[in-house]
């Protein structure tokens, strides 16, 4: 009884020391700072009446469309879609696209799809028909969670009838598709709670040995380490990385590697590091650039005003000196800046 | 003759219910103090205290309870691996 009662006690301090060594990790997900939140007092038939009424008016009132359709949450915009139909026996996104045209028409139909549609109808546009649009494959696979991924798995076999696996392979090659197809795979690690660093020195090790230490890249040793390992690992394993390597991640995946995987690389690290300053710069990137690329720019404010926008504008500004809403107001006129400035939210 | 695991269940229900009328806060205090100490930020306890209230009822019920427990265990017995130098093991399903 005086060992059993002994081997008890040092369990029980086990336990308590253990417990001692856990940090948690805030979250399942990243906060979110949306620029879009459910409105209070929600009434979708009176919204459903309005938008009737604004479809019906003569030269259609784009106006009220945007008011009610971007001050409300995607689940709200479905109740409306559903009281529109039980009061006018129409589809309401039919009848939409009926009225609108244009990139008015673009955003409020994006809006009409909830995220995971929304992102497998990017993909599924970016890799039909001839020739591939890579940038957006590339930004919208490098950037979505596991979880994420998972949801438009799903949908995309839902809409489409067809494998986003088999889709994403047909279209690109080489070592581009087996990222591209890693990521797909969503087997990213969760965040655990525990800090492995022996592990993160293997990796980082690993990653130095794979790449900037030898002639030529050892592709695969990446690929596998940045799409299995969890995000908060990977942020460790890149800052101990610089105690090998005499240039940091980002430097040495433009001298190792070029072209659609170095801008999948880049893309990884840029949003393992800040995800919404990358989404900051794509923003700048797509606006500077003459004939402001509108589909980048409503693609990025469409999926994003759920999630993280708000952010995005705080590194915006912090990064590029004017707010978001004044450089889109700047980029950008007529109804779709009025729908693209209503969802961005406040000049900060 | 209560086995281990037997003991270590009806413990878990008799802790819950010793503070079943009382918040959820002073059990941690006392019950897991090891635990609440070692975290620097005390926003993450909060919020870990609001997650736990999955049904958003305003009170924590036992299965919401035993939750935190399994999640606390399964990280502890990732530390128990490493301390005890074993491979990934398990107990075999028959």
């Amino acid at each position: 009884i005086g060992v059993a009662a002994l081997h008890r006690k040092s369990r029980m301090a086990m336990i308590s020391e253990f417990l001692g060594q856990l940090t948690l990790q805030l979250g399942g997900g990243d906060p979110t700072y949306p620029t879009v939140v459910p409105e209070s007092n929600f009434d979708p038939d009176k919204d459903a009446a309005r938008i009737e009424t604004a479809i019906k008016t003569k030269g259609v009132d784009e106006q009220t469309i945007i008011d009610v359709l971007t001050k409300r949450t995607y689940n709200q915009r479905r109740e409306i879609a559903f009281a529109y139909e039980r009061r006018a026996k129409k589809d309401m996104i039919s009848a939409l696209k009926g009225a609108l045209s244009g990139s008015l028409e673009t955003v409020i139909l994006g809006l009409m799809k909830s995220t995971a549609q929304y992102d497998a109808s990017e993909i599924k546009a970016s890799i039909k028909g001839l020739g591939t649009d890579e940038e957006s494959l590339i930004e919208i696979l490098c950037s979505r969670s596991n979880a994420e991924l998972k949801e438009i798995k799903k949908v995309y076999k839902e809409l489409f009838k067809k494998d986003l696996e088999k889709d994403v392979a047909g279209d690109t090659s080489g070592d581009f598709a087996k990222l591209l197809l890693a990521l797909v795979e969503a087997k990213r690690d969760e965040p655990s709670s525990i800090i492995d660093y022996q592990k993160i020195d293997e990796d980082a090790r690993a990653l130095y040995d794979a790449g900037v230490k030898r002639k030529g890249t050892d592709v695969k040793c990446w690929i596998s380490i940045m799409s299995e390992r969890s995000v908060p690992h990977l942020q460790k394993v890149f800052e101990r990385y610089k105690s090998y390597s005499p240039y940091d991640m980002q430097e040495s995946i433009r001298k190792e590697v070029k072209g659609d995987l170095e801008k999948s690389f880049l893309t990884l690290v840029q949003c393992f590091e800040n995800k919404q300053l990358y989404f900051a710069n794509r923003l700048q990137d797509a606006m500077k650039s003459k004939g402001a690329k509108e589909k980048v720019l409503t693609r990025i404010i469409v999926s994003r005003c759920e999630v993280d926008l708000k952010k995005i504008r705080q590194e915006f500004k912090a990064h590029h000196g004017k707010s978001l809403y004044q450089t889109i107001a700047e980029h950008t006129k007529g109804d779709y800046q009025r729908a693209l400035l209503s969802l961005c939210g406040g000049d900060d | 003759m209560p086995s281990d695991l037997e003991r270590a269940m009806e413990t878990l229900i008799t802790v819950f219910h010793r503070y079943a009328s009382k918040e959820l806060k002073m059990l941690m205090e006392a019950e897991l103090a090891s635990f609440l100490k070692s975290q620097k930020d005390p926003a993450a306890i909060d919020k870990l205290m609001k997650d736990l209230d999955a049904n958003s009822d305003g009170e924590v019920n036992f299965e919401e309870f035993v939750s935190l427990v399994v999640g606390l265990s399964i990280a502890c017995e990732q530390i128990y691996k490493i301390h005890m130098k074993q491979g990934p093991g398990g107990v075999k399903k028959q």
